[in-house]
């Protein structure tokens, strides 16, 4: 049974372990034999916390003795290696030895230590989430297929179950991408809800910490741990965690949903395409109201987030740069942290001019309707390696493709989350994302989860890792 | 070369700057975008809160 146990949802899992059904050091256990036998070709983890068992054994005596056991008791998160952790060490993807960063518990580690949770390990991202490839970890549903990114190897490990959930980032879609990519459900919440001291800055004003789970519940119920102020990020809201949860059981009947034709609607390989009609059919079936928009400004919007996220990436290494450690970057995110120089400050203003407006167009759509849908990703994973891939018979660069749905959700900071829909031609697992108004992520979380229900896809499981 | 290293504090030889222009080159045609636009009336998505506190500050106290 404990075996099996690894495929369950975090919150069975809790359940079991709360009421004796399930040891947590066993699990802990099977978790760290999974990683050791199967995580040397996925490569998903970069460091591994040795001491997982002697938490779950702590947690085992606990449910023992009758004591009450925190909400997450057992659990074991893996943490994206951009989250600072005072037991493991943190390198946010890079090997450049002259950096180093504190070997304090990020807030949002805190948060889930706080609740009972075991860090099992840091996975593995793309340097300084720089990128959506994530190399060297492999697609779980090809393995020569990349897992998306930045966080990827948050993705492959909660998709491969060597750990109960996974802890990402999101600037421009790496939580949502990877999710999508790796057939995993994930949460990118209302900037501010999170907190984000200790998590490593890509761009201070785009960055947002979020969940990737096995299925929408349990985002919701990592959402609800992990909220709180955190006095030491000024963007920081005390959200309250209570209603997540109870959100995902919610009828959609009478509730409405948006679809954006300009920018969402283009550019979108068939298999996407037909899932994502397939989930409209389904929303109407359920009794939701379907409407269709225009944002005209999203014309403007990757200028917005290129113009802001390289400006804000360069200047927090900038002092790396002019030390020449840059050069022991990767060629890719050297590139991308050198050239950030280039955009001028009245650029960047405009860009920041033009995300006010795009944040008011949003916000009228959701006066109107309940959430806005869309693929998660126009294309589904690509082979390692390469950088075309043909859309609709152009060529797009795998990076403008894939997250061309996400960044503007980071740009107008509203809530987002992908939820698995299905597998195309080639088996490689679809997101479907739902966004809505800010601090409503309880909207988001009760469409994707009704769209969960009626599917099975988030039970299904990559192919070679039972 | 030499102004575009001094207006970008960019430390790096001719080849350096030249490649990494040319990197640029689509990414500055997307951002061009911008530049056409009237906003002069559309306020900047940034917010200044002079009493939130912030780590790293380089300000000292001045001895007497």
């Amino acid at each position: 049974m404990v075996e099996e146990a690894v495929w369950w949802s975090l919150a069975d899992q809790l359940d079991a372990i709360s009421d004796g059904s399930l040891s947590a050091e066993e699990l802990a256990q099977v978790y760290l034999a999974r990683i050791d036998r199967l995580d040397g070709n996925l490569a998903s983890f970069v460091a591994v916390n040795d001491r997982s068992s002697e938490l779950g054994r702590e947690v085992d005596q606990a449910v023992r003795a009758g004591k009450k056991v925190p909400v997450l008791a057992g659990a074991l998160i893996g943490v994206k290696d951009n989250y600072t952790t005072k037991d493991l060490p943190t390198r946010a993807g890079t090997e450049v030895e002259d950096l180093a960063f504190p070997n304090d518990d990020s807030f949002a580690v805190g948060q889930l230590r706080a609740a009972g949770a075991g860090i099992i390990g840091k996975t593995r991202m793309h340097e300084f989430a720089w990128g959506n490839i994530t190399p060297p970890t492999r697609n779980p549903w090809a393995r020569d297929y990349v897992p998306g990114g930045s966080s990827g190897g948050s993705g492959a490990a909660v998709a491969t179950g060597l750990c109960s959930a996974a802890l990402g980032s999101d600037t421009g879609g790496s939580v949502r991408i990877p999710a999508a990519a790796c057939g995993t459900v994930g949460l990118k919440p209302t900037f501010g809800a999170l907190g984000r001291t200790g998590i490593i800055p890509h761009s201070w004003s785009l960055d947002h910490p979020g969940p990737i789970t096995r299925n929408v519940r349990d985002a919701a119920l990592l959402m609800g741990a992990l909220a709180g102020r955190d006095a030491r990020d000024p963007s920081s809201i005390n959200v309250s965690g209570s209603a997540y949860v109870d959100a995902c059981t919610r009828s959609l009947k009478g509730s409405s949903v948006g679809v954006i034709r300009n920018h969402f609607g283009e550019g979108v390989v068939p298999d996407v395409a037909r899932r994502f009609d397939e989930c409209l059919a389904f929303l109407r079936d359920s009794g939701v109201t379907v409407r269709e928009f225009e944002i005209p400004s999203l014309e403007y919007g990757l200028a917005a987030i290129f113009a802001i996220e390289l400006a804000s990436a360069s200047a927090y290494h900038d002092r790396a740069v002019q030390l020449g450690w840059t050069q022991g970057f990767q060629p890719d995110v050297q590139d991308l942290v050198d050239m950030g120089r280039f955009v001028t400050a009245v650029d960047y203003l405009h860009a920041e001019q033009i995300r006010s407006v795009m944040c008011t167009e949003f916000a009228e759509v959701l006066k109107t309707v309940d959430v806005i849908a869309s693929p998660t990703c126009p294309i589904t994973a690509w082979p390692a390696g390469q950088w075309y891939v043909d859309v609709n018979g152009e060529e797009e660069h795998v990076l403008a493709a894939s997250w061309r749905f996400t960044y503007p959700f980071d740009l107008t900071g509203m809530p987002a989350i992908s939820v698995p829909a299905g597998l195309d031609d080639k088996g490689l697992p679809i997101g479907l994302q739902f966004a809505g108004r800010p601090f409503r992520e309880v909207d988001v979380l009760s469409f994707a989860a009704a769209y969960e229900r009626a599917h099975d896809w988030s039970a299904r499981r990559p192919p070679g890792f039972d | 070369m030499d102004s575009l290293r001094r207006v970008t504090g960019l430390p790096f030889d001719d080849d350096r700057m030249k490649e990494l222009l040319e990197k640029y080159g689509p990414m500055l045609t997307e951002i061009e975008k911008l530049r056409t636009l009237e906003l002069k009336h559309v306020f900047p998505a940034v917010r200044f809160d002079p009493e939130t506190a912030a780590d790293g500050g380089t300000a000292v106290e001045k001895e007497e």
